[in-house]
Order: C-alpha cells, then structure tokens, then sequence
C-alpha cells in the first residue's frame, strides 16, 4: 500500500456500479421537470460550497461564517457587472478573488485561535457581513437587496434557462469534487492532516502550520465565493438574507451529516439535504426537528456521518461473505 | 428637547436591557465555564422562558411572580435532564458539542412554532400605572420587572457566594483541573451548571415577557447578545459577564441617541472580534485560546 | 579539521522574572556527537527549543552553518537543515508509520504551497521514489517490519525510534535529541546507541540532551553541562567524570548508575 494514496483510515472504493448509478443521478434531472432542474442546481452549487467547507473543517477547525464567503463573491461579482458594466464572467471571477483576498486577511489574523474561539469569530464575521450588507445600502441595495441579475453568460452563451444553468452548475461541482481528490492526495493533502493531527510535530518537521491553514482557509473560501458567484446568476436576485448565520449553519449541518472525515462528505451531504424540504412539503417546522434531531444522532453515533454509514455497510457485506 | 430628561430616560431603559444582558450572560458564560461549551440553544430557553410565563399566566391565570418562579425552576430541571440525555457524551469534546446545541436549538425553536405558531403574542399586564420621579415616566410593569430581576440576582449571589454546591459551582467555572482535584463531581455539576445557565436565560425571557412580545423567534437576538457580552467581558469570567452586561445594555441605550441601530451592531461586532484576536479571555476571563 | 556546525554565543532565555539560561555559550562540529547534561530545570529543553526556533531566545546569537537562526520559526530551521525529536514520543499515532516517515518529508521535497499541490517535488519526481526514501529511513532504524501499523499502537520504544525517524525524513545535517534514552530498557538503549553511532558514521552531527549518563558517557565525544541556566564546564567525558563542579551538582559519587 503506498502512503501517497492513502493512509491507514478506511479508503472509500469507487466500483463501476457506484460510477454508473452517479451518472444516472446526475443526468436525471435533464429529462425532468423544471422543478427537478431546481433542487439538482441548489444541491450542485451546495456540494460546492461544502467542499470549500470540508477544506477548512480538514484543518481541523469550523466556520460558522462560510455563508459570508458566499455573500462576497455574490455582492461583488454583481456590482462590477451592473453598476461598472464589466463583463460578466471578469466580473464572476473578480467576486470569487475578493473572497479569496478578504478570507486571505481575516485568516491571517483568526487562524490561530482554536476550537470554539475560532467559531466565535467566524461567526461574529458573519454577522458583521451580513450588518455591513444591510447598511450600506446606497451600494447594495439594503434589505431590497438586488434583484434582475442578469444570467451567467461565457463567452457569448448565455446560461439563461434552467438545463443550461444545470449543465454549468453540474460542472463546477464535479470540479470541486475533483480538486478535492486531488488535493487530498497530494502532499499539501497530508500536510493538512499533519497540521491538524499534531501541530508542534507537524512544525517541527518544517511544515509551516501557520501557512498551511491560510492555504486552506483561502482556498475553502474562495469555493464559497465562487458558490456566491453562481447563485446570484442562477436565482437573479440577492440579499444580506441569502447568506445569513442560518446559511452558514445549513452549510455546518451538511458537513456534519455527510461526513466530516471524507471527501464525499460534503456531497452526500448536500444531496440528502438540499431536496429534503420537499419530502416535508411545507411542513417546515417538522423539517427543521427533523435536521436538528439528525444533527444529534449522528454526532452522537454516527461521527463520521452517512460516508461512514456506507463503510460500515460494505464491511457488513464483506463479512457475510 | 429636555437632554437631562432624554438620558435619565436612557439610563433606565439601559439599566433594565442591561439587566436582560447580565442574565442571559451570566447564564452562557456559567454554561461555558462548566462544560468549556459554547450553548447555541441558549436563545432558545429564553424563548422558552417567555412562552411558558405567557401560559401560566395568560392561560392559566396564574400570578406573575408564580409563573416566573415556576418557569425557573422548569427551565433547571428540563436543562439539567437535556444536558444528561443528549449533551452528557460531548462533555470533552466541545466542537461537536456546539454543534449538537445547535440541533437542540433547531428543535426547540421548531416545536414552539408548531405549538404556538409564528404569531407575537402579548402578554397581559404586569401591573397597572406609571411611576413619576420628577420628569421620568416609568410603567409600574416594568417596575416590578427590575424589582423581580434584582431579586433573582440577590438570590443568584446568595447562592453562588454562600451555598456549598454555590461555591463549588464557581470553582468549576474558574478552574477546573483544581476542581476536579478537589473532588467535586462532574455527574453533579455538569447538569447543575447546564440547568442553571439556562434557567437564568429562561428568566430572562419569563422577565422580558411583558416588555417585549412572546413569539418562536424572540430567542435569536438574545443569543446574539449573550456572545457578545461573554466575549467582551471573559469567557468563564461570571463578574465579567456581569458587568459587560450592564455596560452593554447602557452603551446600547445611549448610543441609540445619537447613532442607527446597524451602525452600533457593526461596531460591536468588531470589537467582539477584535477581543477574540486579541484578548481571547476578554476583560476579566480565564480559560485558554 | 572539521569546522563548526552549530554555534551558540550568550544565549540567554527568561519567562517573566526567571532566568532560564543566562549566558551559555558552546560549539559543536561537523561530525561531533556532543551531550548536554544537567540536573532538571538546569535549562536543556529550553536551550533546545531555543535553538530550534520554537521560542525566540531572549539575547545571544545561533549560528547555524553560518546563517542567524534565532528566532524560527522552526519550519525555517529544520529547512536549513537543523532537526528534533521531543521528549515525549512525538507520532501521529492514528496514522501508519510509513505516513508518519512520509509526512516528516513533505517540507523537504515539496517546499511551497503551489508544489505541494501540484504534486511537484523538487527532489523526487515520482511517488516510486517517494516510497523508496521511505523505506530507506525506516532501514536506518530498523522498523520496517512495522511499515503499516498505525504509529500509536508501537511499544514505547519503537515509537520512540519512529520520532527519530521522522526527524531523519527532512535528512538534516544535525539532529538534536531530546532525552532519546527516557523509558528504554537496557537493551533497547544498547540499540540506541548503535543507531546514533551509524547516523553519526553518515555524516550526521549530534547534539543530544539526556540523563543516562552510561550512554552519554560511551558515546558523546565533548559534554557540556548545565546547572540552573548556566554553563558550568564543557570537555571531554573524562575531563566532566573527574570535575568537581559537575560532581558536586550533578552526578554525585564517581560510583553512579543511570537515570
């Protein structure tokens, strides 16, 4: 077994059958109705910006301010574009690296703190984000926010109905999932792990422990922005609501429920998550016990959350045999 | 415009908001001096507080003082039997912990919405008439409702001063390798500081019932606070929280004379995290960053 | 003749209002295997964390192969080539050993972030030769036996070889030791000084901290000695055996056993 593909935590196999049943799954949506297209097109915007997540939460630390991540790229790259008359995807990408600046300067500053610390400022940053949105609001708009953003248009083709937006938002998210692998496959990958399995030793061995969680951390942030970015073209309307603290812990809940020891954490969790208001059809107080009930459970026995739970179902089946 | 008046007015109101403040903060940071936890259900039993005030006495018909008496001790048990059930596994793993109070919070908010809907509800009156001190106008409800909070206060004092299971409480918020030394037992205290902590949240909102309305959705700004003050006062540090309360609810109050509510929100929201940047333990706290 | 490797000028560290080190001043060569000795809270581990940059010093200089190191941060100095093991065994234990030698690598073969990423190593190309640098530390101090098990469930002195090993992974030209013989019986410490004097025949400079004295005694060419902080001889181990000083604050009877 060699060390720069894996290491002794259980190593989820990807067989045919699952490829198969994913690309059933991810092509279904075209041949269904509009609102089909929807929930497909939250959940691959969410598997993105949960991987942004998932990065940070590798480090071994939580942001309970990822949402604002969101609102920066978002209220950014929809400036530019109306107000400055930039091209829009210049514009998308100018959002995605004011995210990459801001949590690049924050991070800087916050990264040392550890545990519960760090979430009280993340947390305070979020609220702050979203304050500053709601105040200055000759810029943004205030609590009207903005609304007729124009679609996502690259290069003269314009993602202005639901398939296309799909077919984009489809293809970011198996990005982001392919830049996870990658990543955590790669030296920097188990940096992290060393950063955040032991900090003094990881230190000591040259490995700049302060460097490496900025690295994440911008990272991380800057798939949020880009997730920003994208939800502004996709629904055409922002506000400081569409990334308030409740966002933020939306994003927590998916990484905590998917997993937050895997990769396919976050888009196990995104896809059980994302379309579950409609099993609950409007029931939405029953819905929200529901997530906070499954938020218990699984972190009191199932820590690793439902990437685990297939794990252990493969190992329940390797043992019958 | 009479300025004397004008900030006599504010110092009351901020006395009393101030009030509100200590309670919720006294009660996180007793929470996170115990169990090193940071309770997102917090606004929640606030919330929990005023609903319940408002069917004692609004439907119930029971006195004031009876229903904020047994919604504090409600609130103990029910946050000492929660902390047992579904918290008692996290107890050395704060990150996880935070996020299972999260779900708490999740469902507690969701079943009052379910029981009592999204609607404000208005409680009756506390008590009838106004106070006049030379030119300053207070309702006697919210009278009785400073009387009844510095009550709980004195008693809080009493307890955490004088009692045995009082001072040991306090040795565990302060330190509890010591603590533990010493040979208080964490199967009591544990759910003892829980209970407590969220039964002064829980009074502050039985409190706050008659001044503001009672709704599912009061328990959010309170939370709020409660972080704020905890951080700019010390984590663990229950004098802190204490004072960082009053001063809070004063600083709010004056400031509405002269400044928009967002642009101070903004400003105290930098300064938390510049506290937290650069002086975790805030102003009188202990415990390590 | 061989020249100084690592050189310490005044070196002096105080937390608050104690004095930790004050003024302590040696050398060691290329090549050397030197000991530093002294009773508990003479200062050793400070004088290593000091050295290896995890805390800056409070005056004095640290002249390692003629570049200032004072100051860290302890990943610059282990690039330059400056390693150390703690005293308490240092692993990630809920990983393999073969990971454990691997991530003591990472700094050395794939210096920058961007590197790190791109799977660009500036020494190895190819995750072949990875593993057989791998393989090779672990054959310095024979464990390769317990290549794949997970570092935390070695016996304690295995486990304290896997800390040598990973300091090895960054392949520095001095290895500082802190305490390598704490908790070893007397075979395991006979292994021990077998492995210090192979790693001191390739060319590898020891400085080691340690309280067995029969090790240090066999195998340090130069002692240095430290009591409350300060400096109080420097020689060979028969020149310290025979020193009044030393023997009067530290080792107590000519007729002394380990540790």
């Amino acid at each position: 077994m060699t060390t720069m593909h894996g290491n002794v935590l259980p190593k989820e196999r990807k067989n045919w059958v699952w490829l198969v049943v994913l690309a059933v799954i991810a092509t279904w949506p075209w041949f269904s109705g509009v609102f089909v297209l929807h929930l497909a097109i939250l959940t691959c915007l969410n598997v993105l910006i949960v991987n942004g997540l998932s990065i940070i939460g590798r480090c071994g630390q939580r942001s309970f301010g990822h949402a604002a991540f969101a609102a920066i790229g978002a209220y950014v790259s929809v400036l530019l574009a109306t107000l400055a008359d930039w091209n829009i995807l210049l514009a998308g990408l100018t959002g995605m690296l004011f995210s990459a600046l801001v949590s690049f300067m924050l991070g800087w500053v916050i990264l040392r703190l550890k545990g519960v610390y760090f979430v009280l400022v993340t947390f305070s940053f979020g609220e702050l984000t979203r304050l500053a949105l709601l105040d200055w609001s000759e810029i943004t708009g205030g609590a009207n926010g903005i609304a007729n953003v124009a679609p996502a248009a690259i290069m003269g083709f314009v993602f202005d109905t639901r398939p296309r937006f799909y077919g984009l938002a489809l293809a970011v998210a198996l990005l982001s999932i392919w830049l996870m692998k990658k990543l955590f496959s790669s030296h920097f990958g188990h940096a992290i792990d060393a950063v955040s399995d032991n900090p003094a030793l990881a230190e000591s061995t040259g490995l700049s422990v302060h460097k490496i969680q900025l690295v994440a951390f911008v990272l991380g942030s800057s798939l949020a922005g880009l997730g920003g970015v994208l939800l502004a073209r996709y629904i055409g309307y922002i506000s400081p609501e569409s990334f308030n603290t409740s966002a933020s812990i939306a994003f927590i809940t998916m990484f905590v429920i998917g997993g937050q020891r895997s990769i396919w954490g976050p888009l196990v969790g995104a896809v059980v998550l994302t379309p579950l208001p409609e099993l609950f059809r409007g029931a939405v107080q029953t819905q929200n016990i529901f997530y906070g009930v499954a938020l218990i459970l699984i972190l009191r026995f199932m820590p690793g959350g439902l990437v685990s739970l297939m794990t252990w179902l493969k190992g329940f089946r390797k043992a019958k045999q | 415009m009479d300025w004397s008046v004008l900030l006599v007015q504010a110092t009351i109101n901020g006395l009393i908001i101030g009030l509100l403040y200590l309670l919720m903060a006294v009660g996180f940071t007793l929470v996170f001096g115990v169990m090193r936890m940071v309770n997102f259900a917090h606004g929640e039993f606030y919330m929990l507080g005023a609903v319940t005030v408002y069917f004692f006495t609004g439907v119930f018909h029971l006195p004031f003082l009876v229903s904020v008496a047994l919604t504090f001790f409600g609130a103990i048990a029910l946050g000492a039997l929660l902390e047992w059930l579904i918290l008692q596994p996290f107890r050395r793993d704060e990150l996880n912990g935070m996020i299972v109070t999260v779900g708490l919070a999740m469902i507690l908010q969701n079943v009052a919405l379910i029981i009592v809907g999204p609607d404000p509800l208005s409680m009756p009156a506390v008590a009838e008439g106004t106070l006049q001190l030379g030119g300053i106008v207070v309702p006697n409800s919210r009278v009785y409702v400073v009387g009844f909070a510095l009550l709980v206060l004195a008693m809080l004092y009493a307890f955490l001063r004088y009692s045995r299971p009082g001072r040991a409480l306090r040795a565990v918020v302060e330190d509890f390798e010591i603590a533990s030394i010493q040979g208080i037992r964490a199967r009591v205290y544990y759910p003892l500081g829980f209970g407590l902590g969220v039964g002064l949240a829980s009074i502050a909102g039985a409190l706050m019932a008659p001044i503001f309305s009672v709704s599912p959705f009061v328990g959010a700004a309170p939370l709020l606070k409660a972080f704020i003050v905890v951080v700019l006062g010390g984590l663990g540090s229950i004098p802190g929280a204490a004072f960082a309360g009053l001063v809070l609810g004063l600083c709010e109050s004056y400031a509405s004379l002269f400044f928009d509510s967002s642009t101070a929100d903004m400003f105290i929201f930098a300064a938390v995290m510049a506290m937290l940047v650069l002086r975790p333990k805030g102003l009188l706290g202990k415990g390590d960053a | 003749m061989s020249q100084e490797l690592l050189r310490v000028v005044g070196l002096s560290k105080n937390f608050g209002g104690l004095a930790a080190l004050h003024d302590v001043s040696f050398s060691v060569s290329t090549g050397e295997i030197v000991g530093l000795i002294g009773p508990n809270g003479a200062g050793k581990t400070t004088a290593f964390n000091v050295i290896s940059g995890t805390m800056p010093p409070s005056a004095g200089t640290i002249t390692f192969a003629g570049k200032d190191i004072a100051g860290g941060p302890p990943s610059k100095v282990v690039v330059a080539g400056l390693a150390r093991t703690f005293q308490s065994t240092s692993t990630y234990p809920q990983v393999s050993v073969a990971e454990n030698v691997y991530r003591g690598m990472i700094a050395r073969i794939a210096g920058t972030a961007v590197a790190k990423i791109a799977g660009r190593t500036t020494h190895m190309v190819a995750p072949a030769e990875v593993e057989a640098e791998i393989d090779n530390i672990l054959q310095m101090v024979d464990l390769q036996n317990w290549r794949d098990v997970p570092a935390g469930s070695l016996a304690y002195g295995l486990q304290k070889k896997l800390g040598i090993a990973v300091a090895l992974a960054a392949r520095p030209t001095i290895l500082l030791l802190d305490e390598p013989a704490a908790g070893l019986n007397h075979e395991e410490c006979n292994e021990l000084a077998k492995l210090l004097r192979q790693l001191q025949q390739q060319g590898l400079t020891l400085l080691l901290v340690e309280h067995h004295m029969a090790l240090v005694m066999e195998l340090c060419e130069r002692i240095v000695v430290l009591v409350q902080g300060e400096k109080i001889a420097e020689g060979t181990p028969a020149e310290i055996r025979g020193n009044p000083a030393v023997i009067e604050a530290y080792l107590g009877a000519p007729d002394y056993a380990h540790a």
